[in-house]
């Protein structure tokens, strides 16, 4: 019996770095829906606590700078045309997009207000999380699923990659966009530059 | 009537040549330039956004003066018509529990909700959901073809054409007129006004911020529709692979 005890405790102590490591790479799911529900409350705080507009995007922006890698996001929607372009060239790529983001979304998801956020289970594949929410309205508006793609980085955090509104991932939609628009310039990067910043400049809500 | 019954005959016949089209062409249009008739399409696109203009959103517009209410009890009333083609398109697809939940909110929401009215089996806990003959096509294996787009249909691949087409014969309206045609467009007329009066905001905010609008239509479309056809299940290995983002450091190599 002792020795069956013994092997036993070997057993574990050897399977112990083992189980060890493996939690390690795993990302943890509770932490994951952790960060989705204190990103939403955020986000919820600016909708409904910014009057102004300006006031909106830079607590947006704050918020995107600290919770999603835009670094990531700005080299997945360039798709192939971000291995060819110079690195000055996708520095004001980078900055142009970190705008447009803020403008584009700050104003979409006002479209969003009134609501409560329900946090759904989460999924993981390698250094992935989907973590899936529904938003719901105080109007009677039919509810949103909304699916939030996190990362694990190399120190053991998270980091918005993506969302998925209404079975829409919004990057994706962006690097479909963006493209189409190299595609039609002949892969000309400042041609995307030019559309960015005449987009950021347009808006109407500006003036 | 005349004109949009040949409109449609051409659409069939446009389809039925597609389909006949070896699938190798199919599969290449799909896979490689999924967007051939991009010139065209942009053509048609623009002809929608025309019509959207002047005729589509100012009769949204106006409808949304009716009451809010009044306009909740419409978008039922229609949610519940089309449910037979949702019904007959669970089957089809040997969704047996989708099925079911899509019978039992027919018969609540026709007897209890009034004729569709209300929308009292989604408070009984029976969430609505839709099918079409093109998802069911999808299920099955079927390639959506080149993208095509039709003015006032929007995005319609000649899969999403044919099942549009074929969904008819489920569709109780069909049956209500004498003609055939004049039930199935009097709701799609109606259920185009309702929508886009729903999303009014949201549809010129997207306008507003894309860069190139044709390009996202196209995006939201294929995307939406691919998460219709699973369901809205997200299944983590059909996402695109972005672990060679992951060297952040590689950006100083250029």
């Amino acid at each position: 019996m002792r020795m069956t005890f013994k092997s036993l405790a070997v057993f574990a102590l050897f399977l112990m770095p083992l189980s060890a490591s493996a939690q390690a790479n795993a990302p943890d799911l509770a932490k994951a829906q952790a960060f989705v529900t204190a990103l939403t409350d955020d986000a919820i705080v600016i909708l409904s606590g910014e009057t102004t507009r300006a006031g909106r995007e830079a607590s947006f922006s704050k918020l995107l700078n600290e919770k999603a890698n835009m670094r990531r996001i700005a080299r997945f929607t360039l798709g192939q045309f971000g291995r060819k372009i110079s690195k000055p060239d996708f520095e004001t790529y980078q900055a142009l997009l970190n705008t447009f983001i803020v403008k584009v979304y700050a104003n979409r998801l006002g479209e969003y207000s009134d609501e409560k956020v329900i946090v759904g289970k989460a999924q993981a594949k390698k250094k992935n999380v989907i973590v899936s929410s529904r938003i719901e309205f105080a109007n009677g508006r039919d509810p949103i699923d909304i699916d939030w793609w996190l990362r694990l980085e190399k120190d053991g955090s998270f980091t918005l990659f993506d969302v998925r509104v209404l079975g829409v991932w919004m990057a994706q939609e962006q690097r479909d966009s963006f493209a189409s628009v190299l595609k039609n310039n002949k892969g000309d990067i400042n041609a995307l530059l030019t559309h960015l910043r005449n987009k950021i400049s347009s808006d109407p809500n500006d003036s | 009537m005349k004109r949009i019954q040949n409109l449609l005959l051409t659409s069939l016949i446009a389809t039925s040549l597609a389909a006949c089209a070896s699938s190798d062409a199919l599969e290449a249009a799909s896979n490689v330039d999924r967007d051939p008739y991009e010139k065209f399409n942009r053509k048609m696109f623009a002809v929608e956004q025309t019509l959207d203009a002047y005729v589509l959103k100012p009769v949204a517009k106006g409808y949304l003066y009716v009451p809010q209410p009044a306009r909740r009890s419409f978008r039922n009333f229609l949610n519940n018509l089309i449910s037979p083609v949702t019904l007959a398109n669970d089957l089809f697809q040997g969704e047996m529990e989708r099925a079911s939940t899509t019978a039992l909110r027919l018969g609540i929401n026709t007897v209890i909700g009034i004729g569709g009215l209300f929308d009292p089996a989604t408070r009984l806990g029976l969430e609505r959901h839709e099918e079409d003959f093109g998802q069911t096509l999808a299920t099955y294996g079927v390639k959506p073809g080149p993208y095509l787009y039709v003015p006032m249909l929007g995005p319609s691949p000649p899969r999403d054409l044919f099942g549009w087409g074929f969904d008819w014969l489920f569709d109780p309206v069909t049956y209500a007129s004498s003609d055939d045609l004049t039930g199935p467009i009097l709701r799609y007329t109606l259920d185009g006004i309702d929508a886009r009066a729903t999303n009014l905001g949201i549809i010129d905010e997207i306008e507003r911020s894309s860069i190139d609008f044709y390009a996202t239509v196209r995006s939201l479309y294929r995307q939406n529709r691919d998460s219709e056809i699973n369901n809205g299940v997200t299944n983590l290995d059909d996402l695109p692979d972005i672990d060679d983002l992951d060297d952040l450091d590689d950006l100083d190599d250029f």
